[in-house]
């Protein structure tokens, strides 16, 4: 029998055991070959070609997974080898070289990453094509998606894991060379002491997180630097609170007698201070990582939701060129006419001045000083023009030291009206002010770029008012358009595209949205699985350690079944300790990432609720499965099944 | 004087088809109320096995166990299981105390389970610390206090709720001299004073001579049986000693 054998044995006799560490290396190492592949995919480059480089983006994630999925089976090889310590005893008492026990395992974490190797590539063929099709869905192409291999995909995948695996395997080799054969015997609990909670631990974890909570709160965009120490506050704090807080809140609890004396609470309580005791390094670290995971996912969701529906905001026109006159209109009909799905709803010509100015101080928080920038300037007979072809109703009527003010981006919470502000225009080295009537957050007209100034404003005057500024050189004219059907243009675009050159500087809302939704959605796609991964593997952590906790209490609920308690009893215990140890990091990280994310809404302007509850419900769920997962194992090993 | 425990045509059979082992074959036992038996028997005897059946914890292959007139074959497991809480008291060798609660918290456990109120809970603690001498050391954790207050600790456990009958399974095992002569001459005041039934099961002579009748099992049968009577613990335990060499001898050099 050769070495070998036994390992195929061990192997095989283990299998259910392991059957969890080879799930989730198996759904890592499928995670990692679909990006890979995605990254490498052609069709998907091709479509997204236009916007963000999707393989730069995939090749970033990929990297990112492959550094925490090394990082994970690390820690589940070390464990496991830790586990199976006393059949390493029993190997080393018969005679078997330490050498050839460790080369035994080496060969077994082998065997089991390529078996998971195999099962992971071939899953993730399969699955490839489904992942690039919700890909594409979620960046809202209408394409039909090939089914592809890629073979740079599996070599990458291959070497990648067949590193992470060696290095594992060896360090689980090097764990067996430095267990001392009577340590190995010697029974797990040599009378553990009662876990202490310092009161002054707990207060200050309390003061910590509040002080982290409190800062994010208040925080006034000022220095970048705040932000660390709101990190570092919050990430202390919870280290402390899983050291100190909550083990003098468990035991606090057991000052109420009629309850702790009441069925299996005594037994339960303290179990559970021993538990949160020597788990609370894994459990805070699983609480900051799941509030970042969640945090990640919450904005990279929000950011969605919120560029898409900011994309009406950013290009209410369907089109707007350079205008020069007639025939370029004419041409330009002559072509929309070509598609009778997109039919002109309204066009009209404008002229706008592009003038130096300066902005009123509305700031709240010291973001940026306004320095002194460029404003376009319209008459109120243009605003009528636009305001008809855009089919809104902007009725006002100015006095001539008057203006109505557009803002491209303007948020309450960062900044002061400007109602009743001055704005001032500089022309011929004067200075007119304007007093700003009213306002209206959200361009008039669709974003204007001229010479890499980005439009940031739209001053309505009076008619008076712009011929007294009037200067020929500041001039730009543009025509607006409006189509029907303006998502579903995409031939249109491209023709008019191509016959329109580039100083007619086309911009078109067909654009805008599809580069935000290419961007948008590879930006979910990647946050959604890459938050996906670090849930398994959380998950999974807490699933190992509460196990192997089964296995060292078995004969505690031994004792507790021959005095008499019932099987559903126990299982009850059970559930209520695990709920606890898998609420707590649970629900700090999700406490964290909302005052996390308030921030983010700050800046942006649509609701963050909906796509953060969706985040945060899904974190959950996955959270629960793995919840019940472990209770019901946990009552296998103990034999407390129903 | 009621009968605490009967038990009938006992067998129990491991194995199957070509390996079949007779554990047990044939035992019958009564138990009355107030009486200390102990139970004797080399090794593999069916000590542990006659033991683990009347503790609910297993089930006889064939025959009938009746503890307080209730046929242990016609209960559910959920009923065994608070058959067990309320009408049976274990003190194992190795005492099973959960190390993650006090010495007192220990004690209470089952009357914890029993839900029964907190004030009967103190005062019955309080008794049953005093009578067991471990009042003093009740807020102290296992692993602080020696294996005989241990030993005491597990034994207040299996008395605290008053059961019907208290099975020990080598009590004195993991206890020194000194220990092991506190541990039984406790359960023997239970005995008298507060009329405790007790089943011991030892293979230790100086532990059965604090009992009142011994019942000898060879392979899985009845061998013999002893009764104290009036003769002293000394004499008892020189009558005792006489069994076992039988025992472990041949039958054939028996004179009866």
């Amino acid at each position: 029998m050769t070495l070998f054998n036994i390992t195929f044995r061990n192997i095989k006799r283990n299998f259910h055991n392991y059957l969890i560490y080879f799930v989730s290396m198996v759904f890592c190492i499928m995670i990692y070959y679909t990006f890979t592949s995605i990254e490498y995919n052609k069709q998907v480059a091709d479509l997204a070609a236009e916007s963000m480089k999707v393989s730069t983006a995939f090749n970033a994630a990929s990297i990112i997974i492959a550094v925490f999925v090394a990082m994970f089976i690390w820690y589940s090889n070390s464990f496991f080898t830790k586990k199976r310590k006393k059949e390493v005893a029993l190997y080393s008492m018969l005679g078997v070289k330490k050498k050839q026990i460790g080369r035994m395992l080496f060969y077994e974490n082998l065997v089991m990453g390529s078996l998971a190797l195999v099962c992971g590539i071939l899953i993730g063929t399969l699955f490839s094509k489904l992942f690039v099709m919700i890909l594409i869905h979620i960046m809202s192409f209408d394409v039909n998606v090939k089914f592809a291999i890629s073979l740079k995909a599996i070599i990458s995948t291959i070497i990648v894991f067949l590193v992470i695996f060696i290095i594992a395997s060896v360090h689980s080799y090097t764990l067996i060379y430095r267990f001392q054969l009577i340590e190995l015997f010697k029974s797990e609990k040599v009378g553990q002491k009662q876990p202490k909670a310092s009161r002054v631990l707990a207060l200050l974890s309390i003061i910590f997180m509040a002080t982290g909570y409190y800062r994010a709160l208040t925080y006034k965009f000022d220095a970048l630097s705040e932000l660390l120490v709101i990190l570092v506050c919050t990430v202390i704090g919870t280290f402390m609170f899983f050291s100190s807080l909550i083990l003098f809140i468990i035991k606090l609890s057991k000052k109420n007698k009629v309850k702790y004396f009441k069925g299996l609470n005594m037994i339960a309580t303290s179990q559970l201070l021993y538990r949160i005791k020597a788990n609370g390094r894994s459990l805070a670290t699983i609480a900051v990582l799941s509030a970042t995971t969640i945090t990640a996912m919450g904005t990279a969701t929000s950011l969605y939701y919120d560029q898409i529906n900011g994309i009406n905001k950013l290009t209410p026109f369907s089109y707007d060129y350079k205008s020069s006159g007639k025939s370029l209109d004419e041409q330009v009909k002559k072509i929309i006419n070509k598609y009778l799905n997109n039919k002109i709803k309204s066009s009209t010509n404008s002229e706008f001045m592009l003038i130096d100015s300066k902005w009123p101080e509305i700031s709240k928080m010291k973001l940026h000083p306004f320095k002194d920038s460029k404003s376009f300037i319209i008459s109120e007979s243009t605003l009528k023009e636009l305001s008809k072809a855009r089919g809104v109703d902007y009725n006002i009527s100015l006095n001539s030291d008057e203006a109505f003010f557009f803002m491209q981006m303007y948020s309450d919470k960062i900044m002061e009206s400007p109602v009743g502000k001055n704005i001032e225009l500089k022309i011929k080295n004067k200075t007119l002010p304007l007093k700003i009537k009213a306002f209206k957050n959200g361009l008039l007209t669709n974003q204007l770029s001229i010479d890499d100034l980005y439009m940031q404003d739209t001053v309505v005057v009076t008619d008076e008012f712009y011929s007294k500024l009037y200067d020929k050189d500041k001039v730009i004219k543009r025509t607006f358009m409006n189509v029907e059907n303006q998502k579903d243009s995409k031939d249109l675009t491209a023709e008019l595209e191509k016959s329109l050159g580039s100083k007619e500087a086309l911009t078109s809302y067909y654009m805008s949205y599809r580069n935000t939704m290419t961007n948008m959605g590879i930006i979910i796609f990647l946050a959604s699985f890459i938050g996906f991964v670090f849930l398994i593997c959380t998950g999974s952590i807490i699933f190992f350690k509460q196990l192997s906790e089964a296995g060292e209490d078995k004969d505690k609920y031994n004792i507790l079944k021959k005095i008499g308690v019932k099987k559903s009893e126990i299982r009850i215990s059970i559930a209520k300790q695990m709920a606890f140890i898998f609420v707590l990091p649970l629900v700090l990280g999700i406490t964290h990432s909302i005052i996390a994310l308030t921030i983010l809404q700050i800046i942006l302007s649509s609701s963050l609720v909906y796509p953060v509850l969706i985040t945060i419900g899904v974190y959950t769920l996955i959270y629960i499965i793995y919840y019940i997962l472990t209770v019901n194992s946990y009552c296998k090993i103990v034999d407390a099944k129903a | 004087m009621e009968n605490v425990l009967v038990a009938r045509n006992l067998k129990k059979v491991y194995g199957s088809r070509g390996n079949v082992y007779n554990a047990l074959n044939d035992i019958d036992l009564e138990i009355k109320e107030g009486e200390f038996i102990g139970i004797m028997g080399p090794s593999g005897a069916g000590k542990t096995t006659l033991l683990n059946i009347i503790s609910t914890i297993d089930k006889p292959t064939s025959g009938i166990v009746t503890i307080d007139k209730e046929d242990l074959a016609k209960m559910s497991e959920d009923n065994l299981a608070s058959f067990r809480r309320d009408k049976l008291g274990f003190i194992f060798q190795d005492f099973n105390l959960l190390d993650t609660l006090t010495l007192k918290e220990n004690v209470v456990l089952p009357l914890a389970l029993a839900r029964v109120n907190i004030k009967d809970i103190e005062a019955r603690a309080s008794i049953i610390g005093t009578t067991l001498g471990i009042k003093d050391i009740f807020n102290k954790y296992p692993y602080e206090v020696s294996g005989g207050q241990k030993q005491r600790a597990a034994a207040a456990r299996a008395i605290i709720t008053k059961p019907k009958l208290i099975l020990a399974d080598e009590p004195t095992g993991a206890l020194d001299s000194k220990s092991s002569t506190e541990l039984l001459q406790a359960l023997s005041d239970l005995n008298v004073a507060q009329k405790a039934t007790i089943m011991m099961v030892t293979h230790d002579a100086f532990a059965a001579s604090y009992c009142k009748r011994i019942i000898f099992i060879k392979d899985g049968s009845l061998f013999t049986e002893l009764v104290k009577g009036t003769t002293t613990r000394k004499e008892f335990f020189k009558k005792i000693l006489e069994v076992l060499a039988v025992l472990g001898g041949n039958f054939d050099e028996v004179t009866i």
